[in-house]
């Protein structure tokens, strides 16, 4: 599964602090354990976070390679050969899947407590021990054809895959999760650039293991030794090209997709951003300032839904390991000229006053805490603030800094952000065929 | 190409009348508890038996019209827009899930703002405004969702469109937003009337969990009392108790049977060709071969679990597509995860099948396939491993699949409102002694693989389907894969099987839902 429009998972938590202890462990191997015990009775939700998504994709014709090894990671090894770790789960009834984004790689599973043994087991060893085969190259490449035709029918998707497209010249968040298609149509292939794809990046030092449930810290970090203690970082010879540095952005660019049936137009525009920090007041200011757009209550709603231009309208900031988007994204109207709702939500976005954002942040404080009662999200949770950094507190660190930035400061940072030069805008219409 | 519109035939629900005012009058909405200290949060819900079979003829989507405008137009003292301050502000989780039978409202809460929750449930159930700006977004929401909002999304148009072909001239035979056209005709008037009628006091099952006091409790209790007994309550009552008590019960007709295979192709341009197909069971949750059925296609094909034999021949073995599931009875997925959402059981439910999209010139062969594994499926069934295995998977995974006290209770409020068993009290238990006789005779009995509807979405629908009638062999056409001898020999029988259709249409996907 490609990630494409992943609701930022942290975006509206409990300020207040954490009800549960975060426990952490790295091990001379460099993968970072991560325990938290939650009440949940009996079950355990794990999170394999690697730090390897498409942002890594720098060799030329093989992007959607962090996609395609989300699947290929199914595969099997020497001691559990494929097939085996599937059987092992059906017998404890677990819930098993994984997704992939720009920046990371997530295996994700909930199971019944009392298997975790046996389960960090069977993830050690295919993490450390993937045997790949030429036929399974080939026969996921299928899969994964499949999974990109089942993306075509959604204008959403295609709308959003320009932008980034657009709005990245250099940097590899130019291309979607998935992939160009013709790197698709090449997988088949290409078992000799996913062998080197496994060596670079499926390494313990680029990995977090995230364990929340009906657990002990201490038994986790014991179990993890067992299993992951022996997991030897490997090296390539021919390391990926380092991720380009995207050159700084000068003036508005558009673009514009022809949709081949009947659909709203929409329109998408994305300013330049910095870099996730955990600790930047600016970037908590521009998260709040998303959370308030993207609320019922918020001027995108009231304004542009109430006020009969847009059928619905968002808004997001990209918190990526490297400079993103703030993106406000609409579906217009029959009738309504893009023009006209470019203008409003460019009015809206300088009309947000500071004491807006309190709500923003009473609503985190007392709606957050719910999202931590299923140990699934608050795994995933601890998992999305960590991400790239080796930080397992993470999470704590940016619900503080939410909870702290000077509001005051908001204009101050507005300016500086939704300025012409960083800005990208692509809109999305039926062809004037289908429109007439 | 010949292009046929997909009818939506009407179909009055028929009613039973109920006990009277006086009968009822005292009766309180039933309550389901479950307190948990552990808990982070306090959740409030309600299900209403007033779902989109209530739709009145020439009225669809009004059942669903009225529970968004009845959570979003305002409520009490509050209008459209006071509520989502209250919400917001209070950081209240506010979910509605709409289905064929059932509305279920669920709102989630800090403790500190118990009193606020409650209070809020409460109005939106009894007093609820209709703000007529919400009611006219919501019409304008829904009429894009049933036309270009449906062909968004090839795999929930396929969905769709094979439930309300399962059930033409049948209460459940319309989408949940209605009828595209037929939307537009409806108004704030029509919703207030509706929910007059039908949210009333034995139509409501609510449900309290979390780290409420019993203060809470007791404030709930109270918004609930409010509920009325039926339409005319707050007037006379020595008339009043001569009236129905509550709505009236909805009596579903049997759908018309399939018989044979049909073939319904919708064109919608795009890459790729996918299929839905199934048909109605008599096999409701409290039936006593539900749970051996439910192992059975949880065995041949588990929502996008990769142990499934579907999943195994058409992905692993084949690489046809992304996946292949079936399914005991229509299962919603629970936004991002794959776990199913609840307050979406029915009394007339329908088995169905999943083919992801495929490569549309291996349109015609995996269809084969999974059709020829279905027929398997009945002939040879499963063996005593595959029971026990299966068994221990679903076992198991109930309480992975209810992980959260608020999942606990929207399983128990569903069980409790339709009269079925819930799961998380009574799977094991059912489960236990299933043997692979018991699961094999049960599948002979509520599978009919020669009677399937079948509808395929595909950019290519003429030629799928013209490839299917006319071809004697339709061969797999492999991209990179080298089949085994035995493999290869099960494809060349699969190619040249005949679906034997007995009918087969086109349909353009413009206009589906008119």
């Amino acid at each position: 599964m490609t990630v494409t429009l992943l609701l930022s998972i942290a975006a509206t938590f409990a300020a207040e602090p954490l009800p549960f202890e975060i426990h952490e462990r790295a091990l001379d191997n460099g993968l970072r354990v991560v325990a938290v015990e939650t009440p949940a009775t009996g079950v355990a939700a794990v999170r394999t976070w690697f730090s390897v998504g498409s942002r890594d994709e720098t060799r030329p014709g093989e992007t959607g390679y962090a996609h395609f090894f989300e699947h290929l990671m199914f595969h099997g090894t020497e001691a559990r050969p494929r097939g085996t770790r599937e059987a092992q789960l059906v017998s404890m009834g677990a819930e098993d899947n994984a997704w992939t984004w720009f920046d990371e790689t997530v295996y994700t599973t909930t199971l019944p407590s009392e298997e975790l043994d046996t389960y960090l087991a069977t993830e050690a060893d295919r993490f450390a021990n993937l045997a790949l085969t030429p036929d399974g190259v080939r026969r996921e490449a299928s899969a994964v054809y499949g999974e990109f035709r089942k993306s075509q029918s959604n204008p959403d998707e295609r709308l959003n895959d320009e932008l980034y497209a657009t709005a990245f010249t250099t940097h590899t968040y130019q291309h979607s999760t998935i992939g160009y298609e013709p790197d698709i149509a090449g997988m088949p292939e290409g078992y000799e650039s996913a062998v080197h794809f496994l060596r670079e990046f499926y390494r313990p030092d680029r990995a977090a293991l995230i364990v929340v449930g009906d657990i002990q810290p201490e038994a986790v970090f014991t179990m993890a030794e067992t299993h992951f203690g022996s997991w030897t970082p490997t090296e390539v010879e021919d390391p990926s090209p380092p991720v380009a540095e995207e050159p700084p952005q000068e003036e508005t660019r558009r673009a514009h997709v022809d949709w081949p049936s009947e659909t709203a137009e929409r329109i998408t525009m994305g300013w330049r951003i910095a870099a996730h920090d955990p600790s930047s007041e600016d970037l908590a200011l521009l998260d709040l300032l998303a959370a308030y757009l993207d609320a019922r209550t918020g001027p995108l709603y009231t304004r542009l839904v109430e006020g009969g231009l847009v059928l619905d309208a968002g808004a997001r900031r990209d918190d990526f390991a490297d400079p993103g988007l703030f993106k406000v994204t609409a579906r217009l109207k029959e009738g309504v000229a893009l023009d006209a709702v470019e203008a409003a939500i460019r009015e809206v976005l300088t009309e947000v006053k500071p004491e807006d954002l309190e709500s923003v942040r009473r609503h985190s404080r007392l709606g957050g805490l719910l999202r931590l009662e299923s140990p699934s999200t608050l795994a995933s949770a601890i998992g999305w603030q960590m991400r790239r950094g080796d930080d397992a507190n993470a999470l704590s660190t940016w619900l503080t800094t939410q909870e702290t930035a000077d509001l005051a400061r908001l204009p101050e940072v507005v300016a500086d952000t939704f300025t012409d030069a960083t800005l990208t805008v692509v809109t999305l219409a039926p062809k004037a065929e289908e429109a007439q | 190409m010949r292009l046929l519109p997909l009818l939506l035939v009407a179909c009055a629900p028929k009613i039973d009348v109920g006990p009277t005012l006086a009968e009822k009058l005292d009766t309180p909405v039933q309550l389901v508890q479950l307190h948990d200290d552990a808990a982070l949060g306090v959740y409030l819900q309600a299900t209403i038996h007033a779902g989109s079979a209530f739709d009145p003829v020439g009225s669809e989507g009004l059942a669903a019209l009225t529970a968004r405008a009845m959570v979003r137009g305002g409520a009490g003292d509050l209008e459209a827009a006071a509520v989502e301050t209250a919400l917001y502000d209070d950081g209240i989780d506010l979910d509605l899930i709409v289905d064929r039978e059932w509305v279920s409202v669920r709102l989630g809460c800090h403790p500190e703002v118990a009193a606020r929750c409650v209070t809020l449930l409460g109005d939106m159930l009894v007093a609820p405004r209709f703000g007529e700006a919400v009611v006219a977004r919501e019409i304008e929401q829904a009429q894009y969702r049933l036309t270009s909002g449906a062909t968004e999304d090839m795999e929930g148009l396929g969905e769709e469109v094979l439930q309300t072909w399962l059930f033409e001239a049948h209460p459940y035979g319309h989408p949940v937003d209605g009828r595209a056209g037929v939307i537009t005709l409806l108004d704030a008037a029509r919703a207030r009337d509706f929910h007059g009628r039908h949210y009333l006091r034995s139509a409501v099952t609510a449900g309290i969990a979390g780290r409420y006091d019993d203060e809470t409790l007791a404030a709930f209790e109270a918004q609930l009392a409010r509920i009325p007994a039926a339409s005319d309550a707050e007037g006379d009552l020595a008339t009043a108790a001569t009236l129905p008590a509550g709505p009236p019960a909805l009596v579903l007709q049997q759908p018309v049977p399939v018989e044979g295979r049909e073939l319904l192709a919708v064109q919608l341009d795009g890459q790729g060709t996918g299929f839905h197909l199934g048909h109605p069971v008599t096999l409701t949750r409290d039936h006593e071969d539900w749970p051996a059925v439910h192992l059975a296609l949880s065995w041949f094909g588990a929502h996008r679990q990769s142990h499934g034999r579907l999943f195994q021949e058409l992905r692993e073995k084949r690489g046809l597509n992304y996946g292949t599931y079936a399914y005991v009875e229509p299962y919603v997925q629970r936004g991002w995860s794959a776990m199913p959402e609840q307050g979406t059981v029915r009394r007339q439910p329908h088995f169905s099948v999943w083919i992801r999209p495929v490569t549309p010139e291996n349109g015609p062969f995996a269809l084969k396939l999974a059709v020829d594994e279905l027929e398997r499926l009945v002939a040879d069934g499963l063996t005593e491993e595959q029971v026990a295995e299966t068994r221990a998977y679903l076992t198991r995974r109930q309480p992975i699949e209810s992980d959260s006290v608020d999942r606990r209770l929207a399983y128990a409020l569903e069980a409790a409102a339709s009269g079925m068993p819930d799961p998380n009290a009574t799977l094991g238990d059912r489960l236990a002694s299933l043997t692979a006789a018991d699961v094999n005779a049960a599948i002979a009995r509520h599978l009919r693989p020669q009677d399937l509807r079948i509808v395929a979405i595909s950019g290519n629908a003429e030629e799928l389907v013209a490839r299917l009638v006319e071809e004697s062999a339709t061969p797999i056409v492999y991209a990179s894969v080298t089949p085994s001898e035995d493999q290869a020999t099960t494809d060349a029988r699969v190619a040249e099987k005949g679906l034997d259709l007995a009918e087969s249409h086109v349909v353009s996907s413009q206009g589906i839902f008119q």
